[in-house]
């Protein structure tokens, strides 16, 4: 099954690791956002 | 130049990232790893490698504590320190236990190999911010 992951770690060595684990399963592949983790969370008021 | 590592750190998913960051250069091999200090005490002893990539905060035993025994243990092993704790305290703290290097967690895809590199030839390695802090050359 193909699966296309997206990694968010504001740590690169913890991208790395979860890269490289994810990728062992065939048709799986990661990309890397690593700027959503610098980003605040928005909070809804209700 | 062969560099024989141990790494050390109680997250299996850092010690991958580290490893796959390490293996990358020619003749640097991460001959074993442990998750915690009494691990690495144990691993030190029956290994013997070149340099330790230590963690700070692991169960059972953590990293300061391991590197106060292995410094009369293992006089001659290399021990760098990479840790999310970027406090100076910790820092000096770290190097007065006897760590060669000190490379916070955050900066580790940075700093790791040329800390690695520096340790191993019995050199100190700390980064600019880690100088800054503790005064350290």
């Amino acid at each position: 099954m193909k699966l296309r992951i997206l990694l968010a770690d504001d740590h690169e060595i913890v991208r790395r690791g979860l890269r490289s684990l994810l990728e062992k399963r065939e048709g799986w592949e990661s990309a890397e956002k690593p700027a959503m983790a610098a980003r605040p969370s928005r909070r809804h008021s209700s | 130049m062969t560099i024989r590592i141990l790494l050390v750190d109680d997250h299996p998913i850092v010690r991958q990232g580290l490893k796959t960051l390490l293996e990358g250069r020619t003749g640097w091999e991460v001959i074993g790893e442990a998750s915690d200090g009494a691990e690495a005490v144990e691993k030190a002893k029956e290994l013997n490698p070149d340099v330790m990539v230590l963690d700070v905060t692991m169960p059972r035993m953590n990293g300061l504590e391991a590197c106060r025994v292995l410094r009369r243990q293992a006089p001659q092993l290399e021990i760098l320190f990479v840790t999310q704790h970027d406090s100076p305290q910790m820092m000096r703290e770290a190097i007065d236990a006897g760590a060669r290097g000190y490379v916070v967690k955050s900066n580790a895809a940075r700093d790791l190999l040329a800390a690695v590199e520096a340790v191993s030839q019995h050199r100190v390695f700390t980064a600019l911010n880690v100088r800054e802090a503790t005064g350290l050359n």
